[in-house]
């Protein structure tokens, strides 16, 4: 954890949240230096004694809304049978049995509310807890985790396969270095991440030769000019070459160097070796990776507008087997414990079957999974109504999840940073901008 | 600056001034018999004449389209139909080629009526755009001021109180959009619907509501007079009439100040929309009489922009002298600013000699638009295109008014070593490379040709004779001039406008 002392409160970084800023003032009878007060708030706002667990979080997205009536909450009319899983009292879907083996590392949340019902909208509110508007750009989860846990092993700290519906994975106002960086859909046979892979028409001698003309190029501007960022972009290229040229960094993001075993386990295309590739990742440092949990053959989970049952039946086993996978082997190899696996989209669907047999959105209330890096597994927060159109116990808000999040991971989740117009900005929002509080069973 | 010991630098000489002017004007770089030609020239009036002919270019047009489209954010998620972007960027360029007066504009884009091309700003996604959010919106573009604040409660140490932003939110209540059913990919249209009875999405009255006292908010100019009811009719234009008058100082400031920020790298406000009266101009005195030129020369953009180049201060040179090394308020010398990245892409692209492959894909929604090989970046509406180069360098997606300035990211320093923009052009048969050695040039030929290509200026002889000897070095004269070429579209004189 950096220290509060090397922050600065300044444009798009990270300021004292609101209960650090009332508690600062007792410093002087306490003695403390600002570092161990840090050190100290942590522990007691976050009210545990012991270190935060998780290191890292894997986001698998539901891309384009997944019904959580024929998945985690299981009514109403729905055509799938409810089964048993490894917790005795929870049932899941009849789609997803092999995860139903994995539920003591998995809790759902039943009462999940999104602002708004339209995928680019609603895509953005789950990503960074607030609407778009067309005056402040916000930071997505994974940029905020990036800043605040920093990068390990040269690893980029934030993995995903795109920047989402209206840039909802991107930075917003934050600085540049904690945009995401973006690989392709690792289901290829080839899969390669193009900007780590060298063409083959050009060898490490010509990339030094390279180099060497630039360098020299460089000399008579470099005298000149000292404002021109030289040592961000100095450091930017040692990193890249770094990146390129370091076996450890560029294994990470190499599929080939999986066991076919293992590949095969967690399923070919999008999904699964989406989810090997997120296992990889944070098994190498990596701080927050979102990887897509719709196989490419087909559209995402919007596509049941239509034929629900029919696309719930192409859908859920890819995530079934590469979930299931994914926890057994994070499980197995001991990572469990430090890596938050979250399974969401931006919203749920309709307890109402349309003409076309399909389902279409809804925000109202839906459900998602989480487990991992110190979250309680083997618990249902909150619930739906009978026809699980609305919450009807525990509201849990984007901001609540997102707390959660940080809490897990050692971050203070009443923080603010500040956006345009030194505007405070919470880092876990919630409904009416207010702070999200961690959800107290889980963390 | 006497006050502060500061003396500016000397005039830039002739290289500066004309890549700075171009790229400034034009977004394009001059290619090299162009860079030739200035500099031979011995004319005493040649940089007025530049500026002149610039001025009357089709690039001028080209770039202040892109310019304005930007911020006036021309993109095709609006109605999430590629047609109707088309024509609001269409008509921006109209009024740049006929250099149609910015006050009229800006009275244009407000109170877009029906069709008009630019009431599709009013869009997003398919609905219109809360009021609250186009307000905000409106006074940040065109009176430079940030009032998202007030919409909850009173400016903090500011005079921006709550009732004045619903007063003047209220000018947008009657909003209503129309939408043809049957065909979900419109047309769409705004109206003003007396009768409140206009479709709207979330069904709330079309009458705006004090989020405090719950009342019906009446539209109000923030000096606390009421809009006469017989003028209710297109309330969004008489809005529009009070914040272009020329007894508001606000809207000439704002536009003088973000156009200043664009040819100096630094607004005398900054942020260039954050005009407060705790975040002072740095030199208020400019600013105002700036404006009210602008103001008295009937809001032309022209004369505003030779108003500034023919200055002694954006002619400046970059280097700093011992004074004024630390000085980044004062403008007593040019500072670097990265190039935008649709620029640097047209920038790599006329170096290399190779177009970029823009070909559009078609969006889910639309398929009928494209873009054939060849279209300038600056030419290309956000998102209609696939190409790496603008997910690594983030093109703005014209979603909310502009704000990030261009940033250097790891991703680029990865993307300049092995993405597709760099080994493509550089290994394309046929490049700049190919073509210089096709007729022939010496290898201190082809290194002269190219420095003016990329950066504007003769190699020094200092240069020119360590570069020779490396070419000598490389395994064929083809690789080492390559190379040569990636060092030279990499090279921070090259990413940078001084």
């Amino acid at each position: 954890m950096r220290r509060l002392a090397d922050r600065k409160p300044t444009w798009g970084h990270p300021v004292l949240g609101r209960r650090g800023f009332l508690k600062v003032g007792s410093l002087g009878y306490l003695g403390l230096t600002l570092s161990d007060y840090f050190k100290l708030s942590n522990v007691m706002a976050s009210g545990i004694k012991s270190e935060p667990k998780a290191k890292s979080c894997i986001l698998l997205w539901m891309h384009g809304g997944q019904s959580h009536l024929d998945t985690w909450d299981v009514k109403g009319n729905s055509s799938f049978k409810p089964i048993s899983t490894n917790v005795s009292g929870i049932q899941i879907s009849e789609l997803l049995p092999k995860v139903s083996q994995h539920m003591d590392k998995l809790s759902i949340i039943r009462s999940m509310k999104n602002e708004s019902n339209a995928h680019s909208e609603g895509t953005y509110y789950a990503m960074t807890g607030h609407l778009p508007t067309t005056t402040t750009r916000f930071p997505s989860l994974g940029s905020v985790v990036s800043n605040e846990m920093g990068m390990l092993n040269n690893i980029p700290s934030y993995v995903t396969t795109g920047r989402g519906r209206l840039n909802s994975r991107s930075a917003g106002f934050m600085a540049a270095d904690y945009e995401p960086f973006i690989v392709p859909q690792p289901q290829e046979e080839d899969f390669k991440v193009a900007e780590l892979t060298l063409p083959e028409n050009i060898s490490v001698e010509a990339l030094e030769a390279r180099h060497s003309f630039l360098k020299l190029i460089d000399q008579r501007y470099r005298q000149l000019e000292e404002n021109a960022s030289f040592g961000t972009v100095d450091t930017f290229d040692e990193r890249a070459l770094n990146l390129i040229t370091s076996p450890p960094v560029r294994a990470a993001f190499d599929l080939s160097k999986e066991p076919t075993k293992i590949k095969e386990a967690y399923g070919p295309g999008r999904v699964g070796q989406g989810a090997l590739l997120a296992r990889r990742l944070v098994e190498a440092g990596c701080r927050f990776v979102t990887m897509d949990g719709f196989p490419e053959t087909m559209g995402d989970w919007d596509t049941c507008h239509y034929k629900n049952d029919y696309y719930m039946k192409k859908l859920a086993p890819p995530l079934d087997q590469a979930l299931s996978a994914l926890l057994g082997d994070l499980s197995a190899r001991g990572l469990l414990e430090s890596t938050i696996v979250l399974v969401m989209g931006e919203f749920g669907r309709t307890p109402n079957i349309n003409p076309g047999r399909g389902r279409d959105h809804w925000g109202h209330c839906w459900s998602l999974v989480v487990g991992g890096g110190g979250i309680k597994g083997g618990q249902v927060i909150g619930a739906s109504d009978e026809r699980g159109a609305y919450v009807a116990d525990r509201l849990v808000t984007i901001g609540d999840l997102f707390a959660t999040v940080y809490k897990a991971m050692g971050i203070d989740w009443t923080k603010t940073y500040l956006g345009p117009g030194k505007r405070p900005i919470y880092i876990a929002n919630s409904i009416g901008d207010k702070q999200g509080e961690p959800v107290h069973e889980l963390v | 600056m006497q006050r502060f010991n500061i003396i500016p630098s000397d005039l830039s000489d002739d290289s500066e001034f004309l890549r700075r002017i171009c790229l400034d004007l034009t977004g394009a770089l001059p290619p090299s018999n162009r860079v030739r030609e200035f500099i031979s020239s011995q004319d005493p009036a040649k940089r007025d004449k530049l500026i002149e002919i610039l001025l009357n270019s089709t690039e001028y047009n080209d770039f202040w389209t892109y310019y304005f489209s930007e911020l006036f954010r021309v993109y095709s998620g609006a109605t999430l139909n590629t047609e109707h972007a088309l024509r609001y960027e269409d008509w921006i360029r109209t009024r740049i080629t006929q250099n149609v007066p910015y006050d009229r504009i800006a009275r244009q884009r407000i109170g877009a009526q029906g069709f008009e091309p630019p009431a599709s700003h009013y869009w997003v996604f398919r609905d219109i755009t809360p009021v609250p959010e186009i307000a905000t919106e409106q006074i940040r573009v065109f009176l430079g001021r940030r009032l998202g604040c007030a919409q909850c409660h009173n400016h903090p140490f500011e005079k921006w109180s709550q009732n004045q932003f619903w007063g003047l939110a209220a000018f947008f209540g009657n909003l209503t959009q129309i939408m043809e059913v049957e065909k979900i990919r419109g047309p769409y249209f705004v109206i003003d619907d007396l009768s409140g009875h206009g479709r709207r999405k979330d069904r709330s009255p079309a009458k705006i509501l004090h989020p405090r006292t719950k009342q019906p908010v009446e539209p109000s100019f923030p000096d606390g007079k009421m809009l006469p009811d017989e003028d209710h009719v297109d309330m969004r234009m008489r809005l529009a009439e009070w914040m272009t008058s020329p007894d508001n100082p606000y809207f000439a400031e704002a536009i003088v100040n973000r156009i200043w920020s664009h040819f100096f790298g630094r607004g005398f406000v900054e942020p260039v929309d954050d005009f407060r009266t705790t975040n002072p101009a740095t030199h208020p005195e400019l600013l105002k009489a700036l404006a009210g030129d602008f103001v008295q020369h009937g809001y032309d953009l022209k004369h505003l922009f030779r108003q500034i180049l023919q200055s002694r201060t954006y002619q400046l040179s970059g280097l700093a002298n011992d004074t004024n090394r630390k000085d980044k308020v004062n403008y007593s010398r040019a500072l670097p600013r990265l190039l935008e990245a649709p620029v640097l892409l047209d920038a790599i692209s006329d170096v290399t000699g190779v177009d970029s492959e823009l070909i559009a894909s078609a969006t889910e929604e639309d398929a009928s638009s494209g873009a054939p090989s060849g279209t300038r970046a600056i030419n290309l509406l956000p998102g209609l295109a696939t190409s790496s180069f603008f997910e690594v360098y983030n093109r703005n997606d014209r979603r909310g008014v502009p704000e990030n300035k261009p940033q250097l990211t790891l991703l680029q320093s990865l993307h300049r070593l092995s993405g597709q923009t760099f080994t493509g052009k550089l290994g394309q048969k046929g490049n700049i490379i190919d073509k210089l050695l096709g007729k022939g040039y010496s290898n201190s030929q082809v290194i002269e040709d190219l420095y003016l290509a990329a950066l504007t200026r003769f190699p020094t002889s200092g240069e020119s004779s360590a570069l020779e000897k490396m070419i000598l070095k490389q395994p064929s004269r083809r690789d080492g001039f390559i190379s040569f070429l990636w060092g030279l579209v990499s090279s921070r004189e090259f990413v940078h406008n001084h």
